[in-house]
Order: structure tokens, then sequence, then C-alpha cells
């Protein structure tokens, strides 16, 4: 009789895959491979992510050993994820390869438009999602991959500084401060296209 | 100065809910299979390595000297002649008379 371990849960799965049986690997990808490209896709260049999803279950699969189990797999993963984009957003900063892109005639026509907006609405029109992603990913290309980091973690997704500590490894006070100062680098950015 | 702070805080909320949008993705033909054959082969070198460390470790090669001697002394012990082994035996347990170790029934 053979079992089926799609119906079984992560720490089976686990258990089993760290025993040898490599295959089942596959059953987890497809459990999370969506939540991990949401993270991703938020995070690096569209045509990067493919490569960057790659790399992280690649990631989490060497160090499946040191997972304890004390959070959900999903979490532990999540944490993977970002770690992965912050990494790759370091790589590229060390090496200048970096390309800056520089705001269209659109772009700066969506800055005008959001901050003139009659209605105090957080929601944005479909047709203006899209510039607003890449004003947002214009503004990131011109900070630190730490202060990126701690800009998308804290001020763009809201979680706390306890929170994005534990995410990315760092102390506390160091969260604390790259908050207060990417957001000022993300006003400032944003307040020059204004003029 | 009041009505540009606003202004920036309804761009900042903008870009904001921009970013909470999951953006539109779609995975490549044989993205989930090219990371699995990835993972099988990472997986596969790993095990050689951990195989080439017992194999290399000191303790291992100790035990390869330890067996070989072994195997020589039984062959050694073999060859020899019995009774003076018995003799020898009888020697350090300061046995001459043979009380304790009776002598071999040849």
């Amino acid at each position: 009789m053979t079992i089926d371990w799609s119906n079984k849960n992560d720490s089976e799965i686990i258990e089993k895959v760290l025993g040898g049986n490599t295959d089942l690997y596959e059953i987890l990808m497809t459990r999370y491979r969506n939540n991990v490209m949401r993270i991703v896709m938020k995070r690096v260049p569209p045509l990067e992510a493919g490569d960057i999803a790659h790399e992280i279950f690649v990631r989490a699969f060497t160090s499946l050993a040191r997972y304890e189990g004390r959070s959900p797999f999903e979490n532990w993963l999540s944490v993977i994820a970002v770690r992965t984009c912050h990494d790759y957003w370091r790589d590229r900063y060390r090496s200048k390869e970096t390309t800056m892109n520089e705001l269209s005639e659109e772009h700066v026509q969506w800055i005008d438009n959001a901050a003139s907006e009659e209605s105090d609405k957080s929601e944005i029109s479909h047709e203006s999602r899209r510039s607003a992603r890449e004003v947002l990913a214009w503004a990131l290309q011109r900070m630190s991959p730490e202060d990126r980091a701690v800009l998308e973690l804290v001020h763009l997704e809201e979680r706390s500084v306890r929170e994005a500590a534990e995410i990315l490894g760092w102390s506390a006070s160091k969260i604390k401060i790259r908050a207060f100062r990417s957001r000022k680098k993300l006003r400032k950015l944003l307040e020059d296209v204004m003029d | 100065m009041g009505s540009r702070k606003k202004d920036l805080e309804k761009l900042e909320r903008a870009v904001k809910s921009a970013w909470k949008e999951d953006p539109p993705f779609e995975f490549s033909s044989g993205w989930q299979e090219g990371v699995m054959r990835d993972i099988r082969s990472r997986a596969a070198i790993a095990e050689k390595v951990c195989l080439t460390n017992i194999y290399g470790s000191p303790v291992l090669k100790f035990s390869a000297i330890a067996a070989a001697v072994t195997i020589l002394l039984v062959i050694y012990a073999f060859k020899s002649d019995i009774t003076s082994l018995h003799d020898l035996a009888m020697m350090f347990l300061d046995d001459p008379a043979g009380f304790i170790l009776s002598p071999p029934s040849v």
C-alpha cells in the first residue's frame, strides 16, 4: 500500500526528507511556492523572481536540518525568502550592478495625481497600480540594501520592530534606526519629484 | 507647508497600497522540475561527501590498521606452536605446575 504524502503535515514530510526521501520535498514546494513568489515578486525585479525563488527553495532544503519546528514551516521559509532577497540586493550593491531607472513622464504624472487626489482613499485605481509599483521600485533602488529591507518590512508591510528584527536577524535598535532613516529617505525622494 | 505634508502622506499611502497588492506572476513551465533536479543533485553530492568524510576520518584509518594487525596475529598464532603459547600463559599466571591450566590434550 502506498502512502499519500500530500495529505501529511509539514513536520512529517520534513522528517522523511531529512531521512533521505528527497522527492517528498516537492510537496512542500507545491504547498508554499505561491507564498514564496509573493514575497519575491515584491522585492526583486520580475525577471529575476524565478531564479531567486529557485535559490530560496534550495537554501531551505540545505538548511532543513536546522528547522526546529518552533514556528510553522511557512514562516521559517518566509524568513529565508526575505533574507535571500536582501542578499540579492546586497550582492548587486557590492558589485555596483544596480541600474538606476529614471522616472518617465507617466510616473511624474502619477505622482502629481496621487498627491493631489481629492478623496483621501488608501486604495488606488487599477490603472495606476503599475505606475505606483514602478515609482516605489525607483525609490527603493536609491536606498542601501539595509534601508530597503527595513523599509519594506516596517513601513510598507507594517510589521513590528521585533518581527523585523527576527526576520532579518538584526538587533531591534538597528531596525529602529534604519526604519527612521529609510522612511525619511523615501519621503525625501518623493518630495523631490513633487517639486 | 501643511498641504505639502498632506500631499506627501497621500503619496506615501498610495505607494504603500501598491506594495500590498500582489503583483501578477506565473511560474515558467518546468520551473519546479528544475528546482527539484537541482535539489536531487545537491542531495546526491552531500551524501557522497558524507561517505568520503567517514572513510577519510582518522578513526577509520586506525581501525583498518588494527584489523590488519589482528589478522596477522591470528595467522601467526595458528602457525606457531600451541604448546609454547600454553607454556607462556602458565608463566604469566604463575602456574608452572599446571594446576590452573591443564596441559593441552595433544
